[in-house]
């Protein structure tokens, strides 16, 4: 979640029109299949995480590999969401602020929550739901101008246009992949299945609001145009008290933004301390915020460049997040039959 | 102890980074409040600005530009030349549009600015001027506040009580692209004073085709089911046999106060029909005929019958000019998808060719406080 | 260096010059002894020896205190009466017939020494070897009063005093339960103060309990003044703004935390006592939430959030508005707004910053006047300085207001240090929406949470029931919810044992 909801309702539109609420549901339920799949697997190994289970199946060096992996998936995606805010706040809060100032702004609370252990950042994350649920609310409101009968028909060009839009809205179910490393944190292990089917399905509920808002609100000839339609729809926001809305609602969605990518941050500096051997995330944070700003300053962004660096990782995280746990899930199954068999 | 000094070194880099990044506080700006786009005779783009003036020294609390430029984005370097502060279109509430920038076909590319860049305002509500622009925008009576809170005010007034169609940027945007409806926006003329006169109506192309009346426009949004709490009207029993005399003696005013409305879209015989069911419940507020003369059912039935006509004169100069205010190509979309995908790019021209049906049901709750 | 050299004394290592603790023991002629106090004690004017014949065993005896901090009418009446003229047939064991109640014999020095400086007498008798101690301590005390800062309107108007041992009876007053426990403990080298520990023993969390204990062990000081010294030193973070200790000078506040689960420490000669651990929340109670009922209660405490938000957002958002992001204003308020501010030269957070500090200033001041002036100096201050620097053109009237409602806002929370943590935090948040707006505001915010969700109270998360999350207690946070609710002890002070109620539903509430 995240960014990805921002510019979400334009992609899905240009790819499968109004039907494009369809594809979030099928997201939706792939996402939360693979989500209870990582949960099966991790169940063989309740103490460790996924390199601690890779290790104990495979060896140390595969093992080894596996953490150079993630570190750099994390890292990378991380990079991505994170230039991403800061482009956007630019484009839309603060156009006179170079974009390298707003990185150093935003790491330094990002540093200081995500140097501590999981518990502040778990902490963290529910303290800013409920505070930003409100956010939710405001979208109703929009809602009076809107049109349903931009919806219908249903289903106008058929699936096919569906499924092959469910690649670019798999980017905002992301993030699941995280309970490979969380799962021996939980101190109430049954629980997991249940979190992590209720936490794709406040995902789910989010992105069909926003996205079905923005449907409705705009007629299908015209939302192709807009870039961010999800901010743009607040615009409209005019009360008797405050106007323009977006811009404070922007702000506070910088909250949310956070929480997607502090967890990254915090599993990329979790893995190459694992490769390094300590337990001290801070200076490998310190390291990760100062090599981003330096590659902001030195190669400055733009939307496109992000654009395209975030297509690469839709691709590797489908493979890691989807593939993945399936084959690793498969595999671990086989070698329990195995191992059943031998013992009797 | 270390981290302290660390976040103090970073304050203040940032205090010094930040001073790239400069603010204007609020009174250095002039905050354009009224934006006019209009042709000259020779066909030269004019771009016209209003904004307040706060500096208590300065005898006139207004000051507006009046300029050729190429677009709206080029004007603003002419507009930073000529007033204090920088000019910014942050809260623009007023876009004036000239007829004649209407009577061309492509008038729309000139607003790019406006929708790109995310400083723009998207409520600003959308007036046509008959007449040349500058009229309004240099107009300052003197028994009313200023231009731009006077004009959305009014505006704002009218579209509650029914009367004109609440046109923001965001909404002409929308009826500009959208392929099922064409735009309407309302529309202003200074006589003496300054005065709503009722809607423009204008081609897929955004060409300037007709307007309606203050009366009509109460039935275009009935039509469009974007009717406010508010609409009255007032109907001269024609079918009564005095004459009405000097005190009109056979009007009647209605208060609408529910209207529910139900198209059905049909496809027969090569073309679409719309069938429109409106269910109306009235008050009447005014009968300046004797009490008794005609009997409620009958006043319903003759208001039923004026409304009907007057609709169908609408719907008739609607599909005579070969547009589509009213959106019914949304409905088109929505039931028959394949046909509707045929004529797309000629919506208009469909509608004229299809068949419109209204009628109109009207149940009167109440008479008011006397009989 | 030469300023340097002359200051290169290396100070001693141990702390008092004269440590040199005496290793004898009382000896039993009587005239050594006398003369032991005396060099011990020299120039010292308020110290009496009393030579005396006690009548009973006609033996020499000498009593000796210091004059100021004993009960004189006590010694007179119940030492020196019963020893002078008291003669009684039966000769029992107890030949030295003092009327008191503690009594303590001892032959060291250092016991002696202490207890003079306690307070409390010491007779020598001739041919014996220990000493008696009477104590008849009587420091100077102030009466029991209403307390200033924290004053209630329903509740009782009781605050604690400067003595120690009142003070624990004050509690002792709200809990009469054989599990309020109390432990002693001393601290500090010259200043010798005494702390107490309150706990209920099946309630509180044995782990906390140590932890505090620990902590104040390891203390090493000259002298605690008063109780926000130890607060101070046994802080967790002592770099946060907010504090994790919470002081207090009432006692029916302290005995319902000790009911809650939490521990009190009563310092002497300290009217603070120190209730660790504590959430965040328990600096927005005060005792007349539970003596009003719960609606109003419920929305005094809602305003008192509020107004902790106002007091720290407002100046930082009216700059953010003015500088930044002015579309956010309607276009009315747009139009007077731009009117006042045209005439001022400042920026708007110069402007916010000279009016902040001038309250600060204003604030400090008037608690140095004495009530006669600081009243007329408040009003004229406030009043005409303000109009006065709007009419001057330095600051705009808006900035008046807005910095007036934080100044109100910030009064409403009941503690006063909370109060002072949230007047500093005002100022970095100011700096940040002056250089980034809305935007610096969010970053705020998010430093500030940050830096909340991981302070802990010894030991305890100090953000519950809020950034762990715990939703049984949030009946008491941000409403309170009525009494009969409310059964059990909240889940942050981490009491073994929970419940502290039956359901009390009153009758007529049913159905």
């Amino acid at each position: 979640m995240g960014v990805g909801v921002l510019t979400l309702p334009r992609e899905l539109a240009e790819q499968a029109g109004t039907d494009g609420w369809m594809v979030i549901i099928i997201s939706w339920f792939l996402a939360t299949m693979a989500s209870l799949i990582i949960i099966q697997i991790m169940k063989k190994y309740p103490n460790g995480t996924i390199l601690d289970l890779l290790t104990h199946y495979f060896g140390k060096w595969i093992g080894r590999v596996a953490t150079i992996i993630f570190a750099l998936y994390f890292a990378l995606l991380a990079n991505v969401i994170f230039i991403r805010e800061a482009l956007f706040i630019q484009a839309w809060i603060l156009p006179r602020t170079e974009v390298y100032v707003l990185i150093l702004l935003l790491s330094i609370p990002s540093y200081q929550i995500a140097r501590k252990n999981i518990n502040i950042l778990g902490r963290y994350s529910e303290f800013v739901f409920f505070m930003t649920l409100w956010t939710i609310i405001i979208y109703l409101i929009p809602l009076k101008y809107a049109h349903w009968l931009h919806l219908f028909p249903v289903l106008k060009e058929g699936w096919l246009p569906i499924l092959t839009t469910v690649k670019t809205s798999i980017f905002s179910f992301l993030g699941f992949e995280i309970a490979f490393f969380l799962y021996p944190f939980l101190q109430k292990k049954e629980k997991a299945s249940m979190g992590v089917v209720i936490a794709n399905t406040l995902s789910l509920l989010a992105f069909l609001m926003v996205t079905i808002g923005a449907f409705i609100f705009y007629s299908p000839d015209e939302i192709t145009i807009y870039n961010e339609p999800t901010i743009e729809m607040l615009k409209v926001l005019e009360f008797k008290f405050i106007e323009r809305l977006e811009i404070v609602f922007f702000s506070f969605y910088l909250f949310v933004i956070s929480t997607t990518v502090l967890p990254f941050m915090f599993m990329t500096v979790f893995c190459t301390s694992q490769l390094v051997g300590k337990q001290d995330y801070s200076k490998h944070l310190a390291c990760f915020l100062l090599i981003e700003f330096a590659v902001v300053v030195l190669f400055p962004p733009s939307f496109d460049e992000n654009t395209h660096l975030q297509q690469v990782i839709e691709k590797a995280g489908i493979i890691l997040a989807f593939a993945f746990p399936l084959c690793l899930w498969g595999y671990v199954w086989v070698h329990g039959l195995f191992k059943r068999r031998a013992i009797k | 102890m270390k981290r302290m000094c660390l976040a103090i070194l970073l304050v203040f880099l940032i205090a010094i980074l930040s001073s790239c990044g400069r603010h204007v506080p609020l009174e250095d700006l002039t905050i354009s409040l009224i934006l006019g786009v209009d042709l000259d005779d020779e066909n030269n783009l004019i771009i016209s600005e209003s904004s307040p003036v706060f500096n208590k020294d300065a005898k006139k609390s207004v000051e507006t530009y009046q300029l050729k430029a190429k677009s709206i984005r080029a004007s603003r370097k002419y507009f930073d030349a000529l007033a204090t502060g920088e000019v910014t279109a942050a809260k623009i509430q007023i876009l004036l549009l000239g007829k004649r920038v209407l009577e061309h076909e492509d008038w729309f590319s000139i607003l790019d600015t406006v929708y790109r860049n995310p400083t723009f305002s998207i409520n600003t509500r959308v007036i046509v001027v008959d007449g040349p622009v500058s009229d309004v925008i240099f107009y300052k009576p003197a028994d009313k506040p200023q231009l731009a809170l006077h004009l959305k005010e009014a505006i704002d007034k009218n579209n509650g009580r029914s009367r004109t169609v609440n046109n923001t940027l965001q909404v002409l945007h929308r009826q500009m692209y959208e392929k099922g409806l064409t735009p309407s926006i309302s529309e202003i003329k200074k006589e003496k004073n300054l005065k709503f006169v009722g809607v423009s109506l204008l081609n897929e192309n955004g060409k300037y085709v007709d307007s309606l009346s203050i009366q009509d426009s109460s039935l275009l949004l009935i039509l469009k089911d974007e009717q406010k709490q508010e609409v009255t009207f007032t109907i001269p029993m024609k079918s009564l046999d005095d004459e009405g005399g000097i005190f009109n003696k056979n009007e009647l005013s209605i208060d609408v106060n529910r209207v529910k409305s139900k198209v059905k879209t049909k496809y027969d015989q090569d073309k679409f029909h719309f069938n429109y069911k409106i269910h109306m419940t009235v008050t009447i507020v005014e009968q300046l005929f004797p009490v008794g003369k005609v009997k409620e059912k009958e006043l319903e039935k003759m208001i039923e019958k004026e409304l009907n006509s007057r609709f169908k004169v609408l719907i008739k100069k609607i599909q005579e000019n070969k547009i589509d205010p009213i959106g019914l190509g949304l409905y088109a979309r929505a039931y028959q998808y394949e046909q509707y995908k045929k004529v797309e790019e000629h919506w208009g021209k469909a509608l004229a060719e299809s068949n419109i049906d209204v009628s109109v049901d009207i149940d009167i709750k109440s008479m008011g406080a006397i009989k | 260096m030469l300023f340097f050299r002359r200051y290169n004394q290396k100070p001693s290592s141990s702390r008092q010059l004269n440590n040199s603790l005496h290793q004898g023991l009382v000896s039993s002629e009587l005239m050594d002894n006398i003369a032991e106090i005396q060099s011990i004690f020299c120039d010292t004017p308020d110290l009496i020896v009393r030579y005396l014949v006690i009548k009973q065993t006609q033996s020499q005896a000498a009593l000796i205190y210091l004059n100021g901090i004993t009960d004189s009418k006590t010694i007179f009446n119940h030492v020196l009466n019963p020893l002078l003229f008291e003669d009684s047939k039966d000769n029992s064991e107890a030949d030295l017939k003092v009327s008191l109640g503690h009594i303590k014999e001892t032959n060291t020095w250092p016991q002696i020494e202490s207890a003079i400086l306690n307070g409390e007498c010491v007779l020598f008798v001739d041919k014996r070897t220990e000493a008696f101690i009477y104590d008849t301590s009587n420091f100077p005390k102030r009466p029991i009063e209403d307390t200033e800062i924290e004053s209630s309107l329903n509740g009782p108007h009781v605050g604690f005093t400067e003595t120690g041992n009142d003070n624990v009876a004050l509690i002792r007053n709200h809990i009469h339960n054989r599990e309020l426990k109390i432990k002693e403990m001393i601290v500090g080298e010259r200043g010798k103060s005494k702390l107490f520990i309150l706990y209920l023993a099946d309630v509180v969390n044995p782990e906390v309990l140590k932890e505090l204990e620990n902590r104040i062990q390891k203390i090493d000081v000259d002298s605690i003044i008063n109780a926000g010294v130890l607060a101070e030193y046994i802080e967790d973070h002592p770099y946060s703004p907010f504090p994790q200790l919470l002081l207090t000078e009432r006692p029916d506040f302290a005995s319902s935390e000790i009911l809650q689960g939490r521990i009190v420490t009563v310092v002497d000669r300290s009217p603070n006592v120190i209730i660790g651990p504590v959430t965040f929340d328990s600096f927005f109670k005060t005792t007349d939430d539970y003596s009003s009922r719960w609606m109003v209660a419920s929305f005094i405490r809602l305003m008192r959030y509020f107004g902790f938000f106002m007091a720290i957002f407002l100046p930082a958002t009216y700059i953010a508005i003015i500088s930044f992001h002015f579309e956010v204003i309607p276009l009315k308020l747009l139009l007077s707004l731009g009117a006042s501010r045209e005439r001022i030269p400042f920026p708007p957070y110069i402007e916010a910053f000279i009016m902040e500090l001038t309250l600060e200033m204003l604030r400090e001041a008037g608690i140095r006047l004495p009530t006669k002036i600081g009243q007329t100096v408040g009003i004229v201050g406030g009043i005409v300085i303000g109009q006065a620097a709007v009419d001057a053109g330095i600051v705009s009237n808006i900035m008046v207001i807005v910095v007036a409602l934080t100044a109100v806002a910030s009064f409403i929370i009941p503690n006063y240090e909370m109060g002072s943590a949230i007047r500093i935090i005002r100022f970095p948040m100011m700096i940040l929406a002056s250089l980034f707006g809305f935007v610096g505001l969010t970053v705020g915010l998010m430093i500030l949470l940050g830096h909340f969700i991981a302070l802990e109270s010894l030991g305890t998360p100090y953000g519950s029931p809020i950034a762990p999350l715990r939703f049984p207690d949030w009946k008491d946070v941000f409403m309170r919810f009525p009494q009969w609710a409310i059964n059990k002890r909240p889940l942050s002070t981490k009491a073994i044992q929970m419940i502290k109620a039956n359901s009390n539903r009153p009758k007529g509430d049913k159905q």
